[in-house]
């Protein structure tokens, strides 16, 4: 219990400093209006930030908060689905490693923005653009860690395998995938907050269809309603945590018994 | 007496141009185990895995005419799976009747004394466990000959000499025969009816030493002044390779 107490120590007295600054800085400021003049301020105070949320604007929010969660899920999904089988793929032959590695790079390294005009035209700036951006954001640290994953086996173990005349697909289901997991949850954790990255960019880029957590930051930043853009925010902050913490437990379900990275 | 493995004039070259083994033969019969002793790098890992098929000559041939089971230097345990799951795992591959496998996995554990432990996972056993486990795999699939790559070369001195006797008497009364590779000469004068003594560069076997003791081995044998004179001989041997 004492031990717990010191550990969250450290992270409480950063995030009282960060509030702190955030004080400062909504009061110090001097373009950022006081109270007093009743106008509002760029950067509201933490305890006045919820002033607005309730409502047509709470509604909003939620209503956002659904589609975003559902464009980065969906989004989170197919990378992982197709992020495993090419880390899978890649995994069973050298030449195919080296076939299919630059182009990935080069899609990882792709600013998403300068493809943009080209998905417009292609497929239209609706649900579908948002996840095809999501899975672009998210797509490469799930296949570099399967990749690596299955690479790292000991070379013995694939030796054993070899030596009772398994096929590639046993091989596959009862060594390489449970032996990558932890490394593929690694890459699931990294990508799931890329996800929610993915989903909101893909909102500011894509206004058609119902809007998303990006596109009503847009919405509230126009009509100059700092506090309920500012929720808006900390909702994404919150979604890119659950999907992280989610991903996290699923973790300790499927691995946490065996694995050292889990159980030290 | 049964063959259940001959190798016969096999060379291995690498595609550096590098010769591992050069016209090298042997054969191990059923019953009989065989130690094969050398410098490091000399080619008696290469040697065994040509032995089980892993890899092939590129001149000469290998010939087996038995089930074979090969047993790591490392314990390669799968660490998601409870020792009894580890233990059931080449049987299970072998896609073998699940009545069956339960019945030699448990024989298997109980053999090397794990009884206590079947439902442990690799992680929470010793190196020793774990080698015990490593064997206990191989001994349920009941193969005809055991190829065994330095298993113990990781242990400590008294855990080693403990894990031979256990071997020797497990092996007893199995009939299969052993090929087994290891760097320490007391091991193999211990374990064995015939120590090979490999040179290296290219590697070859250089002598053959019958072991003279019956198969009835007590730990007390370490100690013997004729245990330690065949030693003694073969370490000399060994030296003779160094200084070439």
């Amino acid at each position: 219990m004492k031990r717990r107490l010191s550990r969250a120590l450290g992270p409480i007295i950063v995030f009282g400093l960060f509030i702190g600054c955030w004080y400062w800085v909504a009061y110090s400021l001097h373009n950022n209006f006081s109270p007093a003049s009743g106008k509002p301020m760029i950067i509201p105070p933490p305890h006045r930030l919820f002033e607005d949320f309730h409502g047509a604007v709470r509604e909003r929010i939620f209503t956002a908060l659904l589609i975003s969660t559902r464009t980065a899920i969906t989004g989170l999904a197919i990378s992982a689905l197709v992020g495993v089988i090419l880390g899978i793929v890649m995994s069973q032959a050298k030449w195919i490693e080296r076939s299919l590695w630059p182009h990935l790079i080069a899609l990882q390294v792709t600013p998403i923005i300068a493809i943009v005009p080209l998905m417009v035209r292609l497929i239209g700036a609706n649900f579908t653009a948002r996840v095809l951006v999501t899975v672009i954001i998210s797509i490469f640290p799930i296949v570099s860690n399967t990749l690596f994953g299955i690479q790292s086996i000991h070379p013995s173990l694939h030796d054993l395998f070899r030596l009772q005349n398994c096929s590639r697909w046993v091989t596959l289901r009862k060594l390489q995938l449970p032996a990558a997991s932890p490394s593929i949850f690694t890459g699931l954790r990294v990508s799931a907050g890329l996800a929610v990255i993915g989903a909101i960019v893909g909102d500011f880029f894509f206004t058609k269809g119902d809007p998303g957590l990006g596109q009503l930051i847009t919405f509230f930043f126009l009509n100059n309603l700092s506090g309920p853009m500012f929720i808006t925010a900390l909702f994404a902050t919150g979604l890119g945590l659950m999907l992280f913490l989610g991903f996290g437990a699923l973790n300790r379900i499927v691995i946490g018994r065996w694995h050292e990275s889990v159980t030290r | 007496m049964t063959q259940l493995i001959k190798i016969n004039n096999a060379s291995l070259q690498f595609a550096d141009g590098t010769v591992a083994i050069s016209d090298t033969s042997l054969q191990v019969e059923q019953g009989e185990f065989v130690a094969i002793v050398g410098p490091s790098g000399c080619g008696k890992s290469t040697l065994l895995r040509l032995a089980s098929g892993l890899i092939s000559p590129t001149s000469g041939t290998v010939e087996r005419s038995a089930s074979v089971q090969y047993v790591f230097q490392d314990s390669t345990l799968l660490p998601w799976r409870t020792v009894k799951k580890n233990v059931a795992l080449n049987l299970e591959l072998q896609k073998i009747d699940p009545a069956e496998i339960e019945r030699r996995t448990n024989s298997a554990i109980d053999l090397v004394g794990l009884s206590d432990s079947a439902n442990k996972l690799p992680r929470q056993l010793s190196g020793g466990m774990k080698m015990r486990v490593s064997l206990a795999r191989s001994l349920a699939c009941e193969p005809q000959l055991f190829l065994f790559d330095e298993p113990f070369a990781a242990l400590d001195e008294f855990t080693r000499e403990r894990l031979n006797l256990e071997l020797r008497t497990i092996l007893q009364t199995h009939n299969s025969g052993s090929l087994f590779v290891t760097h320490s000469i007391a091991e193999a004068v211990f374990l064995s009816h015939r120590v090979l003594i490999m040179s290296p560069r290219p590697g070859t076997i250089a002598r053959s030493v019958d072991i003279p003791f019956s198969t009835d081995r007590s730990q007390e044998l370490r100690y013997s002044a004729e245990f330690a004179e065949i030693c003694g001989d073969i370490a000399s041997s060994l030296r003779g390779m160094a200084h070439r």
